[in-house]
């Protein structure tokens, strides 16, 4: 049954990406539409559960089939055609010339594949234990998953409130509506939600990089992206960093495609990807932030308002929605952060030590950050002429979730600086490895080296 | 007859530049092949973490997966979890789906001057309601430090002894005492099991 629920999502993903665009390619669409639609589950159990319908997976399929026909109506209403045009379709599988494949490409693919074989099968093998999963984002999924509820009996017990669950369960519901599905359809474990989604993203970097380099230059660096070492251990596990991390790195790369090349449907999709950000963390409206002030730039440049408008209301509505729905619903007021500004050197030092400290630690994230900062240092005459909106949102990004753990109140918190960097924050870069090896991929200095792969 | 061996020439010509060219490609291929090897290689060696991402993450794991294939959940629980798991699950299998389980205090968990068998490395463990309720759900758990505030206190219906701990909640008396353990509170609540 788990298998028709994974389908449907699919579908559902494919037909929103054929929604807005049918250009994209071959590889962006298989890619993106798991990733979308997975996320789309979620949202509707969301909107389901405020209607007060409790969620099944049998609901799930018949909510996600009419969204489904609805996307595909000028599909349907054009039947006729498409069944005519599908009568005459001359099948021509794309010539595999094996001279052709680049020595390189296959040995890096092997790799990459390899390496997915192991977190893939890692990941379905071991059950869920770490700490924060058991005690928050699966516990929650799993009764979520089995009561059909988000505001369910961990919270609630024959109308008195009895929290039976780790503080996870305050973050929005994407990571715990995405395991909430695998219940749903009767699984024993979740585990499978995590390594589809995994899977899914690198097929979705990889057809970003196509679109700017070559495939070997593309499969290389695809290949360092999941090296990254703590970023890969933890793609076998059920945290909500992993699919933050896709969502986000995701959502600024096509919006970084989008001041690129201005087509608009780079635009949507970037949307509704920072939609699934900050509707996976807290943390998403930092970069959600920069996004915001590059398009408010952009629109201020160009006079244009509309990109601007849609790009917020979209994201906006993920994250006025939940934090409502945990105000009255699950009557928990976020007090976490100091919203007023202030200035504390010793902490502001901390951060910095901490961020020094992590970024230069080869162990978690291997030589992402030192190939950034040798590439930027190369590129430097090139700076403002070369991807300049991806180094600007990459920095302004770090500095903006950066400030966010500055702001965050550590008595409130229970937990140091010190060992909130450690942990979250470490946590957290995760999502600017993607974002770095695309920049790193893309400046003239790395073209120049490896734009001769398939010369 | 002089223009044909003169197109035949220009063709043997352009065999051997194609030919040529095809080859030059191959080698550069295989270079860049090598190149790339040696590049993975000395990553590999000299990052520590490449190292153990590989070493430990990858292979380590595919060869305990076919070493032991065919481990139940319950046994992966227990190597994850270590006894923690194994008690829940004790109780797990000795209560009903609609139990409220009175949890071991923590001083039962944990006795003075005694080595524990339960977690003492981190917050995980049957000494956490979120942990413990995840290996119990659909049963209720109750702990002794929420009698003033959880009113699911005055509703329990089993208890769940620890280091000989607990019986003195039970209103029937136990002749044999168990380490580890789980009873209804009352014999009412045995006759209903």
């Amino acid at each position: 049954m788990i298998v028709i629920g994974l389908i449907t999502a699919f579908v559902l993903g494919l037909s929103v990406i054929n929604f807005i665009s049918r250009d994209f390619s071959i590889l962006e669409k298989i890619g993106f539409s798991y990733i979308i639609g997975i996320g789309l589950e979620t949202l509707f159990m969301f909107i389901l559960d405020v209607m007060n319908i409790r969620f099944t997976g049998s609901i799930l399929i018949f909510v996600s089939l009419i969204c489904i026909l609805v996307l595909n109506y000028k599909n349907i209403k054009n039947s006729k055609n498409i069944i005519g045009k599908i009568r005459h379709f001359d099948l021509k599988l794309p010539k595999i010339n094996i001279k052709k494949i680049k020595l390189v490409w296959l040995f890096f693919f092997i790799l990459t594949c390899f390496l997915l074989y192991g977190s893939v099968s890692k990941c379905l093998y071991w059950p869920t234990s770490a700490y924060d999963n058991v005690t928050s984002f699966d516990l929650m999924g799993k009764v979520m998953g089995i009561e059909g509820k988000i505001y369910n009996s961990l919270f609630e017990v024959d109308g008195v409130a009895v929290r039976s669950v780790g503080t996870g369960a305050d973050y929005p519901p994407l990571v715990a509506g995405n395991f909430a599905f695998a219940y749903s359809f009767g699984s024993a474990t979740s585990k499978i939600m995590s390594a589809l989604l995994f899977v899914f993203f690198v097929i979705a970097f990889y057809s970003l990089l196509v679109k700017y380099i070559n495939k070997t230059s593309s499969m290389i660096f695809t290949f360092f992206m999941i090296i990254a070492p703590e970023m890969f251990a933890f793609t076998s596990l059920s945290t909500s960093n992993i699919p933050f991390m896709i969502y986000t790195a995701s959502a600024i790369i096509t919006l970084f495609i989008w001041f690129d090349k201005k087509e608009k449907k780079y635009l949507f999709i970037s949307s509704i990807l920072m939609f699934f950000s900050t509707w996976a963390r807290g943390e998403g409206i930092a970069f959600f932030g920069v996004a915001f002030v590059m398009l408010l730039f952009d629109s201020i440049k160009n006079k244009n308002w509309k990109e601007l408008l849609i790009y917020s209301s979209i994201v906006l509505f993920s994250i006025i929605s939940w934090n409502l729905y945990l105000k009255f619903t699950i009557e928990i007021t976020q007090n976490r952060f100091i919203t007023h500004l202030f200035w504390d050197y010793s902490k502001f030092l901390k951060i910095l030590t901490g961020v020094k400290t992590l970024i230069t630690n080869t162990n978690l994230y291997g030589i992402s950050f030192y190939m950034f900062f040798l590439v930027f240092l190369l590129n430097i005459k090139n700076l403002f002429k070369d991807k300049i909106h991806l180094v600007i949102m990459i920095l302004l990004s770090l500095s903006a979730y950066s400030s966010l753990f500055y702001q965050i109140d550590n008595e409130v918190q229970r937990a140091s600086i010190e060992s909130l960097m450690m942990s979250s924050y470490k946590r957290g870069l995760f999502t600017f490895i993607p974002l770095i090896w695309f920049y790193i991929s893309m400046t003239k200095i790395t073209n120049f080296v490896f734009g001769r792969l398939e010369d | 007859m002089g223009k044909k061996k003169k197109h035949r020439k220009k063709q043997r010509q352009k065999q051997v530049q194609t030919q040529d060219r095809s080859t030059a490609l191959r080698s550069k291929d295989i270079i860049a092949l090598i190149i790339s090897f040696l590049v993975v290689f000395v990553l590999y060696k000299t990052v520590g973490g490449y190292k153990w991402l590989w070493d430990t993450l990858v292979i380590g794991n595919i060869k305990m997966i076919r070493k032991y294939p065919d481990l139940t959940l319950e046994k992966k629980w227990e190597v994850k979890c270590g006894f923690d798991y194994t008690y829940l699950n004790f109780i797990k299998k000795n209560t009903p789906e609609d139990a409220i389980i009175l949890m071991p205090s923590d001083s039962a968990l944990y006795p003075e001057g005694q080595k524990s068998d339960f977690n003492t490395r981190n917050s995980a463990g049957v000494k956490n309601k979120a942990w413990s309720t995840y290996f119990l759900y659909p049963r209720k758990v109750v702990y002794e430090r929420e009698k003033e505030s959880n009113p699911l206190y005055t509703k329990v219906n089993y208890v769940a002894i620890a280091n000989y701990k607990g019986y003195e909640k039970l209103s029937y008396k136990i002749d044999k005492k168990q380490k580890y353990y789980v009873l209804p509170i009352s014999l009412e609540e045995e006759s209903k099991k």
